[in-house]
């Protein structure tokens, strides 16, 4: 009997250990642990109070100055969860993505969740996932606002 | 009981263990007549492996019990440093979790304003532009 209790604890245990982590469930997760603290990037998160004004609950952006090297991964990685995306808008230029706008399927309660990603000709690339009661609407009218 | 027939029953390989017993008996104590004096290293030999054998006895089942003990011990230690990481873990997803931080370079600011500046640089970044196509967009 307490050698099946010991086993159970464990298993609880190891339960928590992996959910912790695997909680984002998208690969572009990976994209913000690998190069977040890497030289030339510029990563940023905002959650609760700082963006509840624009109807979010979780910021995060990340920025190269130059992406050459990590472009492959960002765009399988994009390939991987774009599959999940319930809408997709892309503008392609030479076979490859020049920018990506694709919401993915609601969190939980009403919880919206979209990707972002653009690159431009001097190799320079910005990918943002933001999560938030925000309609798409919302987000396009940001997004034409802040260009203009 | 006849030592030399018994003696001869024991190479037949025909002695029952009382026989046996009295054999080990019998060639322990003096006095042993000459001629089966030859006998008593071979039965004295079988003695003393018998009485080897009821002491490590108790030495195998100590270590068996020993051997339980230090699982139990070691599954022990395991679920202990696995509860250690697990809260270890969760401690540094929750701290980490603050309201708002950027990374820049590999070095991390909290400062919120600096935070948003950078949020919104980024934002810019990925904005739409008039030339490009945005009345398709999100349309259904």
């Amino acid at each position: 009997m307490s050698k099946v209790i010991r086993l159970l604890c464990i298993i609880a245990l190891l339960s928590c250990t992996s959910s912790i982590y695997a909680q984002q469930g998208l690969q572009i997760a990976s994209v913000f642990q690998k190069y977040g603290k890497q030289k030339g990037v510029t990563m940023v998160e905002l959650s609760n109070e700082i963006v509840e004004s624009y109807e979010m609950t979780l910021y995060k952006s990340i920025t190269f100055k130059n992406a050459s090297d990590e472009l492959p991964f960002i765009l399988r990685c994009l390939e991987a969860d774009k599959k999940k995306a319930k809408k997709v808008k892309e503008v392609i230029s030479g076979g490859e993505i020049q920018s990506g706008y694709y919401q993915l399927p609601q969190l939980k309660d009403e919880i919206n969740r979209f990707i972002l990603f653009k690159t431009n000709a001097k190799q320079s690339a910005t990918l943002i996932y933001i999560e938030g009661e925000l309609e798409a609407d919302d987000l396009v009218t940001m997004l034409f606002m802040k260009k203009n | 009981m006849n030592i030399d027939s018994l003696i001869n029953k024991y190479f037949e390989g025909a002695t029952t263990s009382e026989e046996e017993r009295y054999l080990r008996r019998f060639f322990a104590e003096e006095p042993i007549p000459d001629h089966l004096k030859v006998y008593r290293p071979l039965f004295a030999y079988f003695e003393q492996e018998i009485e080897q054998n009821k002491n490590n006895k108790p030495t195998t089942l100590s270590v068996r019990k020993t051997k339980k003990h230090g699982w139990y011990v070691a599954s022990g230690i395991a679920a202990g440093l696995l509860l250690a990481i697990t809260v270890a873990g969760m401690y540094k997803y929750y701290s980490n979790n603050t309201d708002c931080y950027v990374i820049i370079d590999g070095k991390r600011y909290t400062d919120a304003q600096l935070a948003k500046e950078e949020a919104q640089a980024a934002f810019q970044d990925v904005a739409i532009s008039e030339d490009e196509v945005f009345a398709s967009l999100f349309n259904e």
